[in-house]
């Protein structure tokens, strides 16, 4: 494997992932992340892995759960087994979930909520159907391969591209995974190819901050961990008051004015070390 | 679910047509709207599904939370509409390629290359439809700078119509679609015949943290005209300030997006039928090469038919009319006797400079946008590069957050516990405030669309290429105006301020050009009114036919130019009458 700069910078050598491991203690591990009740295309090992490497880009500590808990793996396997369903599990209907209520005439929030009419998911047409099929499955998978495997090669479907990638990175431990605890095999995420990191990355971060209802931030808390309260429809933000006819802010969730809570995570000096490093690495301004 | 099956919408029993309409955005909107009211037989074929159940029948406001229209399949769904392609081309399905110049060979770039909507009601179904109009100057630029006033190949031209024409158009417009503002709040606006159709909505608050700065540094902040309802209008809603707007389709109709607009009305005459997830693939022609007699296209079920009209209207877009006037000549675009089919593709040139804040913007509640101001845009100041709307704006959206993080800060050491404390305090809604010039890109003949000469679609058709890059003319503008953008945010109060990295092609999400309209049949793809030059039932609508692409988001001059044409394929020499 490649042991190149990836997406995150420079990556440890073999040597030292090696050297990692070898350094701690080979203890019982036990499973997470294997609460899903759907189909399943992962394997057990293959869920341990991606629960490994969920928690490596976004681990548990004391502000709460990392990104595993909170459902990260399965929200990639119902991806990668979107089409076991029909239609599709790819988009989510709406317009509206039922974590807000239908506003009053007045305004304020109501006490009728819509149902979630995300847990239903849309037709895919035969051209998004066409590509998904080929993002999951590759040109291996798909009847006739891809369009352009021809001149840029076959595509590999999502699926291969993790089963190969994990069972790669496997390939680097020097015990059996199982006598590797969850907390050390976090390391084996900088032991993916680099196809099959970028992708786990990009999943793990959706599967945080999309809406609960495909699988990831599960009870809303990977919105909750970043002070994000969530989709707001269909109350929404502002309302007409009945008696003026003028917009009016929520006196809770202001667009207008000034926020009216306390600032519940401010900036510490680290924070502002890495804007202020950035900004540098931009050529911008510092202004104090 | 048959909100979104691919059924025949409108009036399912017509099969005799006065025109056809290839596309249902802004422009194929507008052409349906204005031709379906004079009482011709129209049809639109639109490439991508429908997602407005019901987007043919009367209001029945019966669903709680709406009013009048039903509401669509869309929703604060981050996922579905930024990453899984709900609205968007998927890239693995129906790619583009893209190159500089022709030096790179045949392609840099294979996917997702200036990908835009394509789903009933097109590109606008997700701009946030800022709404301002285009200045008078901007229709006559070669007058005012010359044709290549930098000296780097741009190739300005006049536009055939100017703004005093075109300004009725204009009002029907901002009333079709329901724009917000207030007129004479805009220094640099040009004159009106009348008002907006109702008031600006709320402000977000990063608006008047910013106009801190401006005022400092002279500069003056107004609310950017918009098509979303302030009040409730035209059986819609007012906005909510659900903060899902920037890049998404509204959840409540309250945007005036083709589908709830002029898509819609056309298809209330009864005169109009709009066929989704039917892609126009061939253009058939006469023996003589001027005149359409059929477009064929691929159906929903991958089947072929032929659909016959008296006129035919181009309104995919500047990329997509060009691979299908391409695809229909054999890889030589037809109507294609200038030679310029493909040529002087616009983008606009984005530049974005970030201001960080360490107290709380909440940029994630209201419109993503709502207030704007246009000193670096006044091509009659030769002191100053021809830039364009600065809009305020933040970074609302949560994944896009985090990429943008990881991929900005990873290099410098943000991972694991380290990025999760990040993201809870850096909190891009609350602590960026991001000021986004949309800066004229000049029309240049060596930036084109054309057919990728090897890279094909699901259904196996040759897909479009660009070839771009900015030139000296859209460089100078951001390298004079970036130091002044991060000037005010920090006189706004900002501690850091930087220009965010430009994307690749540094396009603002707006494609326009490729088959520019003039008066001289050798410098010029259409005529003044959007007929070719060469085929005589044909025409050009909206971004397409732009000879330039002004600093101005485009959509309401998408939308009166679409609704000019077709006014004057009714109306011949004199189309205003089609307004009355």
């Amino acid at each position: 494997m490649s042991e190149a700069s990836g997406a995150g910078g420079v990556r440890p050598s073999r040597r030292l992932f090696l050297q990692v491991l070898g350094a701690l203690p080979a203890t019982a591990w036990l499973s997470a992340g294997c609460s899903s009740s759907g189909p399943r295309y992962l394997t057990d090992t293959e869920r341990r892995v991606l629960t490994a490497c969920a928690d490596a880009i976004y681990p548990p500590d004391d502000t709460g759960p990392g990104a595993a808990e909170l459902g990260a793996v399965d929200f990639i396997d119902a991806l990668l087994t979107a089409f076991e369903h029909d239609p599709p599990r790819i988009h989510a209907a709406g317009p509206f979930s039922d974590r807000n209520p239908y506003a009053a005439a007045d305004g304020s929030p109501s006490s009728r909520f819509p149902p979630d009419q995300f847990l239903e998911y849309l037709p895919l047409s035969r051209v998004q159907r066409a590509g998904w099929q080929l993002r999951l499955y590759g040109s291996r998978g798909t009847p006739g391969g891809g369009p352009n495997d021809a001149v840029l090669g076959p595509v590999i479907g999502l699926r291969d591209l993790l089963r190969d990638g994990i069972a790669q990175a496997i390939e680097t431990l020097t015990m059996p995974i199982d006598q590797i605890s969850d907390e050390a095999l976090r390391a084996i995420y900088d032991f993916l190819p680099d196809d099959a990191r970028a992708q786990v990355e990009l999943l793990v971060l959706q599967s945080l901050f999309s809406l609960p209802e495909y699988g990831g931030n599960r009870n809303s808390g990977g919105w909750r961990l970043i002070h994000f309260a969530g989709d707001s429809m269909p109350l929404g933000y502002t309302y007409i008051d009945p008696a003026t006819g003028a917009i009016r802010d929520r006196p809770d969730a202001p667009v207008i004015g000034p926020e009216t809570q306390p600032d519940p995570d401010p900036m510490d000096d680290e924070t502002i070390g890495l804007f202020r490093a950035a900004t540098a690495v931009l050529g911008g301004k510092a202004f104090y | 679910m048959s909100a979104v099956s691919p059924r025949i919408l409108g009036k399912t029993s017509l099969d005799a047509f006065d025109a056809l309409v290839i596309g249902s955005g802004a422009s194929g909107g507008a052409v349906a709207d204005l031709l379906t009211r004079h009482g011709q037989k129209v049809l639109v074929l639109e490439a991508g599904p429908n997602y407005f159940p019901d987007i043919d029948q009367p209001a029945a406001a019966t669903a709680p939370g709406s009013v009048g229209q039903a509401l669509p399949l869309f929703g604060n769904d981050e996922l579905k509409l930024s990453h899984r392609y709900q609205i968007a081309p998927d890239p693995l399905a129906e790619p583009r390629t893209l190159r500089h110049t022709i030096a790179d060979g045949d392609r840099l770039v294979v996917g997702d290359v200036a990908n835009f909507a394509k789903t009933v009601g097109g590109g606008a179904t997700h701009a946030d439809l800022k709404t301002p109009r285009f200045i008078p100057d901007d229709f006559r630029l070669a007058t005012v700078l010359g044709a290549d006033p930098l000296g780097d190949g741009s190739n300005f031209a006049d536009w055939p119509v100017q703004y005093d024409a075109l300004e009725p158009f204009y009002l029907y417009t901002e009333r079709l679609m329901g724009v917000q503002g207030a007129a004479g709040v805009d220094p640099n606006a040009g004159p009106r015949s009348g008002p907006y159709p109702m008031p600006p909505g709320a402000a977000m608050y990063v608006a008047p943290r910013a106009q801190v700065g401006l005022a400092k540094l002279g500069y003056t902040l107004f609310p950017c005209p918009t098509a979303i309802n302030s009040v409730p209008y035209d059986d819609r809603p007012a906005c909510n300030d659900c903060g899902f707007c920037q890049g998404s389709p509204c959840a409540i109709n309250a945007k005036g997006t083709p589908g709830v607009t002029t898509l819609r009305k056309a298809l209330l005459t009864g005169n109009c039928q709009l066929r989704p997830e039917t892609r126009a693939v061939r253009l058939r022609v006469d023996g003589a090469g001027t005149t359409i007699t059929g477009v064929e296209a691929i159906l929903p079920d991958g089947s072929r038919a032929t659909f016959t009209a008296d006129r035919y209207f181009l309104a995919a877009n500047p990329i997509e009319d060009v691979r299908l006037l391409a695809l229909s000549g054999g890889g030589q675009p037809l109507g294609n006797s200038s030679g310029l089919i493909g040529r002087h593709l616009m983008l606009h040139h984005g530049v974005n400079v970030l201001g960080v804040f360490e107290d709380q913007l909440h940029g994630h509640r209201g419109r993503g946008s709502t207030h704007a101001f246009t000193e670096f845009r006044v091509p009659s100041n030769r002191s100053q590069p021809v830039g364009g709307i600065v809009v305020v704006t933040t970074v609302p959206y949560l994944i896009q957050q985090a990429q943008t993080y990881l991929g900005q800060f990873g290099p410098l050491g943000l991972k694991g516990a380290l990025f999760k404390k990040f993201l809870r305090q850096a909190r891009p809604r609350d602590r960026l405030l991001s000021l986004n010039m949309y800066g004229e890109d000049a029309p240049h003949p060596a930036n084109t669309a054309d057919l990728d000469p090897a890279i094909r679609d699901v259904d196996g058709i040759p897909v479009a290429r660009l070839t771009y890059q900015p030139h000296r003319y859209e460089l100078a503008a951001e390298q004079f105006y970036v130091p002044k953008m991060i000037d005010i945010v920090g006189a706004a109060g900002a501690r850091f301020g930087a220009q965010a990295p430009n994307g690749d092609p540094p396009g603002a999400g707006h494609l326009m050009g490729t088959l520019r309209f003039g008066s001289d049949p050798a410098t010029s793809v259409c005529r003044p009114d959007g007929r070719f030059h060469d085929i005589g039932n044909l025409y050009g609508t909206g971004a397409s036919l732009f000879p330039t692409s002004s600093g101005f988001n485009p959509t309401l001059t998408i939308t009166m130019l679409a609704t000019y044409v077709a006014a004057s394929a009714l109306f011949p020499g004199d189309p205003a009458r089609a307004l009355t």
